[in-house]
């Protein structure tokens, strides 16, 4: 990624779901190393948001950027035209997301999620992506489970696994889609610790999560999105202690009791 | 009171003219019996004759467009059951079902053009009542130049499973390639009608069929018989029952006495077996 | 004719004519397998396609081949197509016909199988930078796999005896050559029981095949292989305790 250039540079998306509108132009800007929690109540937009920035949702207008380059589609002089499924395979290499309901491959073990895309999608050598995998396995602080398939661990542990997966494609980006919400209460913060060590590692991140505390102690910014719309975009002290929306306060009272 | 001559006359036919219906009637009574002449067990059913025929043979046994059976086979059926005082039951089923049919008590009689083999005279009491060959069919024209057996040599024949023909080809195959020939392909199929329908198709270069049908599928200028009268044999009707062999016979040579068997098969010029009088063979007969 | 001949039964049962028509069957089972299960998977991703030419076009292979009877499929291949200039073989008319009603029917079931793996697969698949060609090799088949071994098992099964069909084109496979045999030898059940054996014998080396393929590919999905404990490990009752 060339430097001085932004991570993610949403500008003006617009998305429907049939005739419902649900993303009324966002406008995010996330620069490299910058650890973004995105808010909001529930529809209001921010999950569609999160699965626009890789292209697994389209968008109608607007446009995202990743490290300089534009995802999905591509500028023509009629418009944005659509880029074909290879395409866009390309582009994703560089962000790596981890999902709520962790979607693990359960036909492979944990190594094999792990080398999956290395060894299918950067046709990697056997050996070479096992190491790698292994140093990732250690970094989730699961190095004993190489061999388990995703049926024999806690939901704590899938996630884990997830994550060393999005990893293992060395992306400049990392989307977490509301990673803890599926996990019993004692398997959070195993999960989270690990979100923390990657921000530290200078990972670009951007989190939409209910995790408050996660938000107040390691996010550079806060973004409350609702009805489709950014709502408040600050840093995390002055969003909780003095937002400036009506709506946040809204937000935060019904949260915070 | 003295009767005159006209009168007498007048009386004489006035009294015959009355009389011929009943003659007539008695007559009848006695070539068609109103009482079946044959009871089970020689029957599968009492008052009725059921008989296996496969009716895809025109013109000898055929389905006409309106559906109904046809033939000359059909009538001679027909005929016979009237004779026997029975009510016909027709079963038209393909040709491999017959003779297990026939040995399982589903039918009484086979009246299909049964080949006599000596095997088959093992099994069941024939009659041989036709006399049939082999012909062999090849479309219009014949472009190939098929004249005799020996043409068919290394090339793909059609034929219906199971039946006289398919042994006598497979035999006639044998005989060639004995002697040096390249092996015909035979290729068996349901009826004759695939058969054919195969030859329309130029997947194979002839069938085999016996002389009724292909004589009627060349005039109808379908296709050409090549060659016919091949390994002629007699074509029986088969039963189980030798009772009812026996009363079929006396039947059939009664049809062969006033008339009847000659008028019929004249009419659709298919061959009648020699001699004034049918015989019966069977299991243990000689 | 008498009842049972064992005899007969005895010399039927290893008769080369009969075996070698079974051997007919199988291979050509195998065979009409393959090329369904090709024909069904392209017509199945064709049916899920976003675009509507693949997608009509799947729809409609699969309504004609499933909506019309095999025999007439058959018959129209080896004697209507000559009409139109293409002579096939009895075999290419066999293969052909078989071979493109079973892709009809596999297509659906191999649809339904890809139907039931989670929506997340896809998308996990996808965000590791997949295209879709590798998405389904490496992360979808394999599980859609498990959920099409049972109904495609039956198709095989079934298969091994419907193409017996095949006979009103002249192919002489198992239940074509049993005909033959009894025309010349007349011992119609001994000869047909011998053809069930047969026929048994080869569902029953499927079935086989079918457990161990299940087997692999159910490994993943946890306990149901192992049988249960029955002795507690008694460190862990000792552990439990403390």
């Amino acid at each position: 990624m060339p430097p001085g250039e932004p991570a993610v540079q949403a500008r003006g998306v617009h998305k429907f779901y049939g005739s419902h509108h649900v993303l009324r132009g966002i406008d995010l800007e996330v620069r490299r190393g910058e650890v973004i929690v995105v808010l909001g109540p529930s529809g209001s937009g921010k999950s569609t948001f999160l699965r626009c920035l890789n292209h697994l949702e389209a968008i109608e207008r607007g446009s995202i950027r990743v490290c300089g380059e534009l995802v999905g589609y591509r500028e023509t002089p009629r418009g944005l035209v659509e880029l074909r499924d290879a395409e866009v395979a390309h582009a994703r290499r560089r962000i790596g997301m981890v999902f709520q309901q962790f979607n693990l491959f359960p036909h492979l073990t944990a190594l094999g999620n792990i080398t999956a895309g290395p060894l299918h999608v950067l046709r990697e050598g056997r050996e070479a992506a096992a190491a790698e995998a292994r140093r990732l396995l250690a970094l989730v602080g699961l190095p004993e489970k190489a061999e388990a398939y995703p049926t024999q661990l806690s939901g704590g542990q899938q996630q884990r696994v997830a994550i060393a997966r999005a990893l293992a494609m060395r992306p400049e980006v990392m989307l977490f889609d509301e990673p803890t919400s599926a996990l019993d209460p004692e398997m959070i913060s195993e999960v989270l610790e690990v979100m923390t060590t990657l921000s530290r590692q200078g990972m670009t991140m951007v989190v939409v999560t209910h995790e408050m505390g996660f938000a107040r102690a390691v996010a550079n910014r806060v973004v409350l999105v609702d009805g489709g719309r950014v709502v408040e975009d600050t840093a995390p002290g002055d969003f909780f202690t003095n937002p400036k929306n009506e709506r946040t306060r809204a937000f935060l009272d019904k949260i915070l009791h | 009171m003295r009767i005159s001559g006209r009168r007498l006359v007048s009386l004489f036919f006035a009294l015959a003219a009355l009389a011929t219906p009943a003659v007539v009637a008695h007559a009848q009574s006695a070539k068609y019996p109103t009482a079946p002449v044959v009871t089970p067990p020689a029957v599968v059913r009492p008052g009725k004759l059921v008989v296996a025929t496969n009716a895809t043979l025109p013109p000898v046994q055929f389905i006409d467009e309106k559906g109904n059976l046809q033939g000359m086979r059909i009538e001679l059926g027909n005929e016979i059951a009237k004779r026997l005082g029975l009510e016909i039951n027709w079963v038209n089923v393909q040709f491999e079902a017959h003779i297990p049919g026939l040995q399982g008590g589903r039918w009484d009689l086979i009246v299909t053009g049964l080949f006599f083999t000596p095997e088959r005279a093992k099994l069941m009491y024939l009659i041989p009542y036709e006399l049939q060959a082999i012909s062999i069919s090849v479309p219009k024209g014949n472009p190939k130049k098929l004249a005799q057996p020996t043409d068919l040599a290394g090339r793909p024949v059609a034929v219906e499973i199971g039946g006289y023909e398919e042994r006598q080809i497979r035999r006639i195959n044998e005989e060639q390639t004995k002697a040096g020939a390249k092996p015909m392909d035979i290729r068996t199929f349901n009826t004759f009608a695939d058969s054919y329908q195969a030859l329309r198709a130029g997947q194979v270069e002839a069938v085999v069929s016996v002389d009724a049908v292909a004589k009627f599928y060349q005039d109808k200028a379908e296709f050409e018989r090549a060659m016919s009268g091949i390994a002629g044999s007699p074509a029986t009707i088969a039963a189980k029952s030798k009772d009812l062999a026996q009363a079929v016979l006396k039947v059939m040579n009664d049809m062969k006495a006033d008339g009847a068997y000659d008028a019929l098969f004249d009419r659709y010029g298919v061959s009648k077996m020699a001699g004034r009088t049918l015989e019966l063979k069977g299991p243990d007969l000689p | 004719m008498s009842g049972w001949d064992w005899g007969a039964f005895r010399k039927y049962l290893f008769n080369l004519y009969l075996l070698d028509g079974a051997w007919t069957t199988v291979w050509l089972s195998v065979a009409v397998m393959v090329i369904g299960l090709t024909l069904g998977l392209g017509a199945a991703l064709m049916r899920m396609s976003r675009h509507r030419l693949p997608r009509d076009l799947s729809r409609f292979y699969i309504w004609l081949m499933r909506g019309t009877p095999l025999l007439v499929q058959l018959i129209i291949i080896y004697t209507g197509l000559p009409q139109l200039g293409i002579r096939l073989t009895v075999i290419q008319s066999a293969l052909l016909g078989l071979g493109l009603n079973e892709g009809a029917y596999l297509a659906e079931i191999i649809r339904a199988g890809i139907l039931s793996v989670p929506r997340g697969q896809f998308d996990a698949a996808r965000a590791v930078g997949m295209p879709y060609w590798t998405m389904l090799r490496v992360v979808i088949l394999p599980q859609a796999a498990r959920v099409i071994l049972p109904p495609l098992g039956n198709n095989f099964n079934g298969l091994l005896k419907t193409t017996s069909l095949a006979s009103v084109i002249s192919l002489e496979e198992l239940l074509r050559r049993s005909q033959m045999l009894i025309q010349l030898e007349f011992k119609v059940l001994e000869i047909f029981v011998v053809a069930a054996c047969y026929y048994l014998a080869m569902t029953s080396l499927w079935g086989v095949v079918q457990r161990r393929l299940e087997a692999h590919f159910g490994r993943p999905y946890g306990s149901s292989g192992e049988p249960p404990r029955r002795i507690i490990d008694r460190t862990l009752l000792e552990q439990d305790a403390r």
